[in-house]
């Protein structure tokens, strides 16, 4: 498939879904690839208690890994810094894909995490600074989430931020949507299914003796 | 040598040539072709040599009598643009030079009797029952569709690929023949066989020039998708994620489910619009997702391995079919091989293989 720029215009969440559902489909697999991974860690080489925060540092270091192994560029989410707060090295931080002209933040939660530094509200604010070098023409987020028992059962939410709300303690969406995948593998051939046998009924009448296929 | 204008018609246009194109790979004049197409005609053995180089048919190929009588104005075509006059008669000269083959095999062979139904009721009601008469559910997906109407006596036939022609179809002598462009996608193909299955239940005796091609459009659509199943299946919202996880159950394109829920009223015209718009922009409206198996047909091939084994002798049975070895050797690719020849093999959890006692 030609990439195709997506139009930075649309504010429907459908049309994105739709835009990003091969890499959409592709962190859903990395992501069903990495918990088990993770949990492992624990309960087979720890042989501890599952620690939820390393958990998820663990799946995202799993997934990163998958979706690099899988040709797409992704790397640590890059560091928020903005020179006064010091957050170099933050663990929690997300993943980073650039994809089709969109920069994507793939992060754990149920919510836009609140963004505390200038660079992570210009991301929220859809302002691109860097747009003639980079050509970025959309900032989205990823969450995911595992259920009670830590397991991810495509738990994805596509989100397009706004900013913040007039007092400053929400993030403002212009979406929030819940992914559906297609469930269906894109690439996969569907063979013919034959409801009645591939002979046809034709008898050879050229055959002198021995039997047919019917016998 | 006495050789039949007829089939140099036959040939030439087999080929795609025009008299002028045959006459200067012949070293003629053009008004030389005419007047041997014009006529049965006495023609020297080196222009006939020409000629049968010229057309890769053996000489033998002119001096038979006069080819089938398939009535031009009978086919019945979908196509996707407006078909230029020798891509017609190319098309046309395909079928009919494979139809007569394909009857000389069938000679050795008890046909299958024909059960395909004339209909003169609704197209949507004549879909409904030409499932039933296929032995189909009202409301299940439709399996390897070649194989159901091969097996009710239609004759399928493979021609070559000409970008602007699909399929087509007519009644010859009592048959049902379909003749069925190479190398279209699974998806794509099941449509058009479903849509010349249309023409035949619904416009036999009929001109192409008589016939409202969106009659069979609407046949297909109820014979591959039925509208009950559908208006259960396609759910609202619907979107391209929920629309793309029905083509592998019903092997037709996302955007033939797109039309048939905008047919159904299931969507609006604005959202089908939307749709379309959205196939676009992630690609998927020149190359969709999920690659449907392309049908074969089987009996022509099967016919042949009656008559000249399997593995079929190919060049024995150009010689004796009288067409050039190279591309009855391609003709014959076109078509399903014995299901045990195949790796794998045709397989269906619906198609059960008794085992023998021990």
């Amino acid at each position: 498939m030609v990439p195709t720029t997506p139009n930075p215009e649309h504010r429907d969440p459908e049309y994105w879904t739709a835009e990003l559902m091969p890499l959409l489909q592709e962190i859903d697999t990395g992501l069903r690839h990495a918990v088990p991974k993770a949990k492992a860690f624990f309960e087979t080489y720890q042989k501890k208690p599952i620690n939820r925060p390393l958990l998820s540092n663990l799946i995202r270091y799993f997934t990163l890994e998958y979706l690099r192994a899988h040709g797409k560029e992704a790397s640590e989410e890059e560091n928020e810094s903005d020179g006064s707060w010091g957050f170099e090295g933050l663990s929690n931080n997300g993943i980073e894909i650039h994809y089709r002209n969109s920069r994507i933040r793939l992060r754990k939660g149920v919510e836009a995490p609140m963004p505390n530094t200038h660079s992570s509200l210009q991301f929220y604010q859809q302002v691109f600074p860097e747009m003639e070098d980079t050509q970025i023409y959309a900032n989205l987020i990823v969450l995911w989430n595992l259920n009670a028992k830590l397991e991810y059962d495509s738990d994805m939410q596509l989100i397009r931020t706004k900013g913040l709300s007039r007092n400053k303690k929400e993030v403002t969406y212009i979406f929030r949507h819940k992914v559906v995948l297609t469930g269906v593998d894109l690439t996969r051939v569907v063979e013919s299914e034959y409801s009645l046998p591939s002979e046809l009924p034709m008898t050879d009448t050229t055959a002198k003796t021995g039997t047919t296929d019917a016998d | 040598m006495l050789i039949n204008g007829e089939r140099v018609r036959q040939a030439r246009e087999f080929k795609g040539l025009t008299q002028a194109g045959l006459a200067r790979c012949a070293g003629v004049s053009q008004a030389a072709i005419a007047q041997i197409e014009a006529s049965a005609f006495i023609s020297s053995d080196a222009l006939a040599t020409a000629i049968a180089k010229c057309t890769s048919f053996p000489l033998r190929f002119f001096q038979q009598d006069d080819p089938l009588d398939i009535n031009l104005g009978s086919l019945q075509f979908r196509a996707h643009t407006c078909m230029g006059k020798r891509e017609l008669a190319e098309g046309h000269r395909h079928a009919q030079v494979m139809l007569e083959v394909f009857l000389k095999l069938r000679k050795n062979a008890r046909p299958i009797p024909v059960k395909i139904p004339h209909s003169g009721a609704s197209p949507v009601v004549a879909a409904k029952a030409t499932r039933s008469v296929l032995g189909l559910d009202s409301k299940s997906p439709v399996p390897h569709l070649l194989n159901i109407l091969e097996w009710h006596g239609v004759v399928a036939l493979v021609i070559p690929d000409v970008p602007s022609r699909d399929a087509f179809s007519f009644w010859f002598d009592g048959l049902p023949v379909m003749a069925l462009s190479a190398n279209r996608s699974g998806d794509r193909s099941r449509l058009s066989i479903a849509h010349e299955l249309g023409h035949l239940v619904l416009h036999n005796g009929k001109s192409r020039l008589e016939v409202d091609d969106h009659e069979a459009d609407d046949f297909a659509g109820e014979f591959l998708m039925p509208e009950a199943s559908m208006l259960e299946e396609i759910r609202t919202p619907v979107t391209l994620s929920s629309i793309a996880a029905l083509k592998p159950r019903w092997r037709v394109s996302i955007q033939a489910l797109i039309y048939r829920a905008k047919e159904l009223d299931i969507i609006t015209q604005r959202q089908y619009r939307y749709l379309f718009e959205q196939l676009s922009s992630v690609g998927w409206r020149t190359k969709e997702p999920v690659t449907i198996e392309p049908e074969k047909p089987r009996a022509f091939r099967q016919l042949a391995e009656f008559v000249y084994g399997n593995p079929t002798d190919v060049r024995k049975m150009s010689d004796e079919m009288l067409i050039d070895n190279a591309l009855m050797r391609d003709v014959i690719t076109k078509y399903a091989p014995k299901a045990e020849n195949i790796q794998g093999g045709p397989h269906s959890s619906r198609v059960v293989t008794l085992q023998r006692r021990a």
